[in-house]
C-alpha cells in the first residue's frame, strides 16, 4: 500500500481477505461522493467503534474519517481514497509505535519506583541487582530509539499548497495529540534516563569501591590471622613453665 | 516456615550425634563415620541462621535488632555450652569447649559479619582452615590429649588456647562450619531482591562439594608420600580430634553436598511428600535438636556419673566402658524414641524446651 | 531632576503599547498622557457584541500572527505576559467557482493539472525568493531589497494558468487589503507564503482580540485624555514639544519634552505640525506611506449554524469582491451557541462598496454566499457592518527605503523628540505596531536615561544631534527582537 519514509523501512501491505496473517490495522474504506449518508455514518461508527469506543470522527473536506485504535474507516471520492488510505496506514502504525512507547513506560514506573532508592544510595543489595538495572537502562534506550524514529514524521511541518492527505494527516496528528504526547513521552523518558544514568554512575562507582574494600578486607584478615599467630606463640610461651598433668576426671564428650 | 530437607539433615545430625555418644561413652567404641553428627550439626546451625535472618528481614524487622538478636542467641549457646559442660559433664570439664560453645561463637560472629559478601566469608573460612594446624602445631595440641581426652590446667592462657584450637571444639577450625552453612544457606535462600527468576541453582554447592570431598581424599592418599613434619604435625589423617584438615574438607564436602541434594529432592522436587509422617517426625525432632542434644547427654551420662559416684571409685569409673558395643547400639534408638516422644509432648503441651528458653531469653 | 513629560497622540493599540514599553523598561520617572479623539481606548482593535443577540466578534484586527516558531515574537510574549489566552486559527479553503478547493486535490478536480503544475511552480518561485527567515525578518529595515518595488501584478502576471492567476490574486486579496498593481512584490509574497505555517500561523485572543487594548490600558498609568483632538504639534522656543488639542470646542495646549505621533498615517494630515520645517518633514512622512489600502467588515448573527460539516476551519476565501475572507467568527468562542458570519472585504471592492449603505453591503455580503451555503441567507439575525477605509497601508514600511530611525523620526535636526509610531511603518499588523512602539519606547527609554538630557535643566540645542548618533544606532541594530538588553 505504502512505503514508509527511510530510517522506519517498513512497508503496509494489504492482506487479502481471510490471510492468515494477523493484520495489525483493519481499513474501511468507502468510496463515495457523499459524506452525509446517516445511516452509513452510523454504521461505520458502529463497526470502528467495536476495536474502541474512544473512535473518532472526522469530517474533513469532503473526507469522512473514523478513526480507532486497529480500526479506521474513511469515505471519500474513489478517485481520493488511494492516498487517504496510504496516509492512513502510515499514521495508524505511529499512533500504534507510540501507543506501544506509552503504555510500556506505564508500566515501568513502579519498577522505577522501586529503583529510584539505588539512585540515592547504593549498597551491596542494590549491587546484587545490577544485571536487571542493566537490563531495564537497555530496554529504555530502546524506547528512545524507536521513539526517535518516529518524531520527525509525528512533527512533519505543514505541507503547503496541502493534498487532502497532507490535510487528513495533519488533522489526525492534531487530533490524536501526538506532539504533545511526543512532549509527554519525551519528558518520562529524561526522567527515566536520568534515574539510571545515576543508577549506573552509582554502581560503577559502588563497584569500584567495593574492589578496594575487599582488598582492605583481605588485608585485614590476614593481619588478623598473624596477629592470632604472634597472640598463640606469647599464649604458649607464657604456658611454657606449666605442663599439663593428667587428671583423673576428665572426660570427653 | 519449615524446610524439609534441613529438618531431615538435622534429624540425621541429632541420630548420629547420639548414637556416637552411646558408643564412645558408654562403649568406649570410635567409629569414624558417627563423627559426621558434630560438624553437620554446626554446618545447619549456620544454614538456620541464614534461614532466621532471612525470615527476618521478610517482616521487616531493623537490621539492628537482627544483628542483636542474632549476638545474643550466640552468646546464650556459648553460655549453654559452658553450662553444659558444668552440669552435665562435670564442674572440672568447664573449660572442654563443647561444640555448642563454637556454634555460638559462630553465629555471634555471623550476626555481625552477616552483610559481608559471601565469598568473602568463604574466604574467612578458608583462612581459618589454613590457619588452625598451624595454631595447633603452636599451642603443641598432642600436649593437651594425653588420653584420648582434653585436659587443661584453669589458667587463662591454657583456657584461650583450648578455647581456640585444642579444646574438643575449639574456634579453629569448627567455627568455619557455622559461616560455611551461612554462606551455603545464602545461595541456597538468598534475599529476594538477588532472586533471579528460577529457583537459585545448587550445582556450585555440589561441585565445591565434591571438590571438598575429592581433596579430603587426596589429603589422605598423598599423607603418607609427604615430606616431614606435614604427616605428622599439619595433616592428621581423618580425625576428628584434632580435626584434621582431610576431616574439616571431608565432612564439609558431604555436608554440602547432602545440603544441595536433599534441598532439591525433598524441597523443591517434593520427593518425599508420599511419606508425611516421616516429615513429622523429622520436623518434631529438628524443631527440638537442641534439646536433645541436651538431653541425651542427661538421660545416659547423669546415671553413669551417679551409679560411678556410689559404686565405684569416682564419678567416671564407668565411662567408657558400661556396657557391649551391641547393648550401646541397641539403646540408641530406644533413647531417639525417648527422645522424640518427650519432643512431641512438649510441642502438645507446651512446655519449656531449650529452644523456647534461647527465644524468651533472647528474642 | 523632574519627571519626563511625554505625550502619546492617539489611544490606539501604537499608543498603548508605547506607552506599556515605556513604562516597562524606562528607569527615570516620567509621565505619559495620551491623547484619544474617540472616547474609546484601542483603535482598529475592536470586539462588539451585536444589539440582539449575545455574542461579540472581531470588528477590525481580525487576526495575529504567529511567528514564535522561528524567533522571538513579542506580540505573542506580550499577550502571555498580560495573561491572555489564545486560539489558533487555521483555513486553507477558498470557493472556485461555488466550489470549496481545499487542497490540491481539489484544484485538480476544478481545473486540471496544468493548473496544480502551475500554482505549485508559483510556490516554488515564491519560497525562492523569501525564505521563513527572511520572512521574518523583512518587516524590519529593508532598504535595498530587490523585492522592494512597484508591481506584484507583474509577478502575478507570470502564472501561466490564468485561472491559477485569478485563484491566487483572489486568495491574497483580503490579507492586501488592496489590488496587485497597487502593492510592492515583496508584500504581495508575503501574503501568499503567509498561508503557510513555515511562514506563520494564526490565531486571535480569545473572548476577543479587544482583551489586548483593555489589558493594556488597565495596566497603563497615564493621564488618558478622551475627546481630544489634536490639531497642531510644535516646539516650544525652549525646545520642548507643544501639543494643541480640542475637546469640546475648547482649545488645551499642553508641553512635552516628548511626543509621540500614534495614528494611522490618513490620519496625520489632520494634524497641523508648525513650523516650516516640521511641517514638510511630517508631510513628506504622510506621503512616504501614503498607500491607503480599505477594509469593510459585514458580520452577520445566523439563526443555524447552517455552515456546519461544510466549513470546518476558522475561515476561508471566497471568490466574490476580489477575493473575500468569510470567518466563521463563532470558532473564535467553542462555547457561543450564536452562529456568527464575518466578512471582510478588502481592497478596491471595499472603497467601491464604501459609498453603500448598511443594509445594501449586508445583501451584497449574503449574495455573495457560495451555493452551498446559500440556505444562509434566510437564517439572518443581526448584521453589523464596520468600515476601515484607509485604515491599513497598501505598501507597509513605503518603497523609500527608509531607515527605521527616518521613519520613526521624520525630522531629527529641530524637532528630535517628536517621534512616530505606527503599523505602515513595518507591515500594517498588530505585529507591526508593536515593533514600532518598541522601537520608539526604547529609543526614549535611552533618551531618559543620559544624564546629559535632562529634560528641563538642559535643553538639546537646536541642531544638536548628539543624542541621535550616540543612541538611535545602537539601539536600531539591537532592536525588534531584544528589546531587553537595551536597557541603559
Amino acid at each position: 500500500m505504502c512505503e514508509l519514509p527511510a530510517p522506519l523501512n517498513r512497508r503496509a501491505v494489504a492482506l487479502t481477505l481471510g490471510s492468515t496473517q494477523a493484520a495489525e490495522l483493519e481499513l474501511l474504506s468507502v468510496p463515495s461522493d457523499s459524506t452525509e449518508d446517516a445511516d452509513l455514518t452510523a454504521r461505520l461508527r458502529e463497526w470502528v467503534s467495536a476495536g474502541n469506543p474512544a473512535a473518532q470522527v472526522i469530517t474533513f473536506q469532503g473526507a469522512l474519517l473514523f478513526w480507532g485504535t486497529g480500526r479506521v474507516a474513511v469515505v471519500a471520492a474513489p478517485s481520493r481514497l488511494p492516498p487517504l488510505e496510504a496516509v492512513l496506514a502510515e499514521l495508524a502504525y505511529y499512533e500504534g509505535e507510540l501507543a506501544d512507547v506509552e503504555r510500556q513506560l506505564g508500566e515501568a514506573w513502579p519498577d522505577l519506583e522501586a529503583d529510584g532508592g539505588p539512585a540515592f544510595e547504593f549498597d551491596e543489595r542494590s549491587a546484587k541487582q545490577r544485571d536487571r538495572l542493566a537490563k531495564r537502562f537497555r530496554q529504555l534506550l530502546g524506547l528512545r530509539a524507536r521513539l526517535t524514529r518516529i518524531v520527525p514524521m509525528l512533527l512533519t511541518p505543514h505541507v503547503y499548497p496541502p493534498t487532502l492527505a497532507s490535510q487528513v494527516s495533519e488533522r489526525l496528528r492534531e487530533r490524536s495529540r501526538m506532539s504533545h504526547r511526543v512532549e509527554m513521552i519525551q519528558e518520562q523518558l529524561e526522567v527515566f534516563e536520568r534515574i539510571y544514568d545515576t543508577v549506573s554512575q552509582r554502581a560503577s562507582d559502588y563497584r569500584a569501591n567495593r574492589k578496594g574494600h575487599l582488598l582492605e578486607m583481605v588485608i585485614i584478615v590476614f593481619l588478623a590471622a598473624q596477629t592470632l599467630l604472634v597472640l598463640f606463640e606469647i599464649l604458649t610461651n607464657a604456658t611454657a613453665t606449666s605442663v599439663p598433668t593428667a587428671t583423673t576426671t576428665t572426660t570427653s564428650p | 516456615m519449615r524446610h524439609a530437607s534441613i529438618d531431615i539433615l538435622r534429624t540425621a545430625a541429632i541420630a548420629l550425634m547420639v548414637l556416637v555418644h552411646f558408643l564412645e561413652n558408654l562403649a568406649g567404641a570410635l567409629w569414624t563415620p558417627a563423627g559426621f553428627g558434630a560438624p553437620l550439626f554446626a554446618f545447619l546451625a549456620g544454614v538456620s541462621f541464614r534461614i532466621w535472618v532471612r525470615s527476618q528481614e521478610a517482616k521487616g524487622t531493623s537490621d539492628a535488632a537482627i544483628t542483636k538478636v542474632g549476638v545474643r542467641r550466640g552468646l546464650f549457646l556459648f553460655a549453654l555450652g559452658l553450662g553444659f559442660n558444668f552440669f552435665v559433664w562435670l564442674p572440672d570439664d568447664l573449660y572442654n569447649w563443647d561444640v555448642l560453645t563454637a556454634i555460638g561463637t559462630g553465629l555471634a560472629v555471623l550476626a555481625l559479619a552477616r552483610h559481608l559478601p559471601g565469598g568473602f566469608l568463604a574466604f574467612v573460612s578458608a583462612v581459618i582452615f589454613v590457619i588452625a594446624p598451624f595454631l595447633r602445631v603452636q599451642a603443641d595440641y598432642d600436649a593437651y590429649w594425653l588420653e584420648l581426652y582434653f585436659q587443661c590446667d584453669k589458667t587463662l592462657p591454657e583456657i584461650l588456647i583450648g578455647y581456640f584450637s585444642t579444646g574438643y571444639f575449639p574456634l579453629f577450625p569448627w567455627v568455619l562450619f557455622p559461616i560455611a552453612g551461612y554462606v551455603a544457606g545464602k545461595a541456597v535462600y538468598p534475599d529476594p531482591a538477588d532472586a533471579g527468576d528460577g529457583p537459585p541453582s545448587v550445582r556450585p554447592l555440589l561441585t565445591w562439594g565434591a571438590v571438598l570431598v575429592a581433596a579430603s581424599v587426596a589429603l589422605r592418599v598423598v599423607r603418607p608420600y609427604l615430606p616431614d613434619p606435614l604427616p605428622s604435625t599439619i595433616l592428621k589423617g581423618w580425625t576428628m580430634f584434632p580435626a584434621s584438615p582431610e576431616y574439616v574438607t571431608g565432612v564439609l564436602g558431604i555436608a554440602l553436598i547432602l545440603f544441595g541434594t536433599l534441598y532439591v529432592w525433598v524441597d523443591r522436587r517434593q520427593k518425599l511428600a508420599r511419606f508425611p509422617r516421616l516429615l513429622a517426625v523429622t520436623r518434631t525432632m529438628s524443631r527440638h535438636t537442641l534439646s536433645i542434644y541436651l538431653l541425651h547427654h542427661v538421660l545416659h551420662l547423669w546415671p553413669l556419673w551417679v551409679y560411678g559416684y556410689f559404686s565405684g571409685d569416682t564419678a567416671t569409673a564407668y565411662w567408657r566402658e558400661a556396657m557391649s558395643i551391641e547393648m550401646a547400639v541397641a539403646l540408641t534408638p530406644v533413647c531417639l524414641a525417648v527422645c522424640y516422644l518427650l519432643a512431641w509432648w512438649a510441642d502438645r503441651r507446651e512446655w519449656p524446651t531449650a529452644e523456647s528458653a534461647m527465644r524468651w531469653v533472647c528474642d | 531632576m523632574r519627571a519626563w513629560q511625554i505625550g502619546i497622540v492617539g489611544g490606539g493599540p501604537g499608543g498603548l503599547m508605547t506607552a506599556y514599553a515605556l513604562q516597562k523598561w524606562a528607569n527615570d520617572p516620567h509621565h505619559l498622557t495620551i491623547f484619544e479623539v474617540g472616547d474609546r481606548l484601542g483603535g482598529k482593535i475592536l470586539t462588539p457584541s451585536f444589539q440582539t443577540v449575545s455574542a461579540t466578534y472581531e470588528a477590525g484586527a481580525a487576526e495575529i500572527y504567529d511567528y514564535s516558531h522561528i524567533d522571538d515574537d513579542p506580540l505573542k510574549e506580550l499577550i502571555e505576559e498580560l495573561g491572555l489566552p489564545i486560539n489558533r486559527m487555521d483555513g486553507s479553503s477558498a470557493v472556485v467557482r461555488n466550489r470549496p478547493v481545499a487542497n490540491l486535490d481539489d484544484l485538480r478536480d476544478r481545473l486540471g493539472q496544468p493548473a496544480v503544475d502551475a500554482l505549485l511552480a508559483f510556490d516554488r518561485q515564491a519560497k525562492d525568493q523569501i525564505t521563513p527567515g527572511e520572512f521574518y525578518a523583512t518587516a524590519d529595515e529593508h532598504a535595498g531589497d530587490p523585492l522592494v518595488r512597484p508591481g506584484f501584478d507583474a509577478v502575478l502576471a507570470a502564472i501561466p494558468d490564468p485561472a491559477v492567476r485569478d485563484y491566487v490574486a483572489r486568495f491574497i486579496h483580503s490579507d492586501l487589503a488592496t489590488e496587485a498593481a497597487t502593492t510592492s512584490v515583496a508584500y504581495g509574497l508575503q501574503n501568499y507564503l503567509m498561508n503557510d505555517q513555515a511562514y506563520m500561523s494564526l490565531y486571535g485572543i480569545a473572548g476577543g482580540n479587544e482583551a489586548l487594548p483593555r489589558e493594556l490600558a488597565a495596566r497603563v498609568n497615564a493621564d488618558v485624555k478622551f475627546g481630544h483632538r489634536v490639531t497642531t504639534v510644535g516646539r516650544t522656543p525652549d525646545g520642548r514639544m507643544s501639543v494643541r488639542a480640542v475637546c469640546a470646542g475648547k482649545a488645551v495646549e499642553s508641553t512635552f519634552d516628548a511626543v509621540v505621533m500614534a495614528l494611522p498615517n490618513a490620519a496625520i494630515g489632520g494634524v497641523t505640525f508648525a513650523g516650516e520645517r516640521l511641517s514638510r518633514a511630517m508631510a513628506g512622512h504622510a506621503a512616504d506611506f501614503d498607500f491607503p489600502a480599505h477594509y469593510l467588515r459585514v458580520t452577520v448573527a445566523f439563526r443555524e449554524k447552517f455552515w456546519e460539516g461544510r466549513m470546518t476551519e476558522s475561515y476561508c476565501m471566497l471568490d466574490c469582491f476580489g477575493g473575500c475572507c468569510l470567518y466563521d467568527e463563532s470558532s473564535r468562542a467553542p462555547g457561543s451557541d450564536v452562529p456568527v458570519l464575518g466578512w471582510l472585504i478588502a481592497g478596491e471592492a471595499a472603497e467601491a462598496l464604501g459609498a453603500k449603505t448598511d443594509d445594501e453591503l449586508i445583501a451584497d455580503a449574503l449574495a455573495a454566499l457560495p451555493e452551498f451555503l446559500g440556505d444562509g441567507r434566510e437564517l439572518v439575525r443581526e448584521a453589523r457592518v464596520h468600515r476601515w477605509l484607509g485604515a491599513v497601508n497598501a505598501v507597509p514600511g513605503g518603497y523609500g527605503g527608509h531607515s527605521l530611525d527616518q521613519r520613526h523620526r521624520p525630522e531629527p535636526v529641530d524637532h528630535p523628540r517628536l517621534f512616530v509610531v505606527g503599523d505602515y511603518l513595518f507591515d500594517s499588523t498588530l505585529n507591526g505596531v508593536l515593533d514600532s512602539a518598541e522601537y520608539v519606547a526604547l529609543w526614549l527609554v535611552a533618551l531618559m536615561a543620559d544624564r546629559l538630557e535632562q529634560p528641563h535643566d538642559r535643553p538639546a540645542p537646536v541642531g544638536d544631534t548628539r543624542d541621535v548618533d550616540r543612541f538611535s544606532a545602537p539601539v536600531a541594530r539591537r532592536h525588534r527582537r531584544t528589546p531587553d538588553r537595551v536597557r541603559v
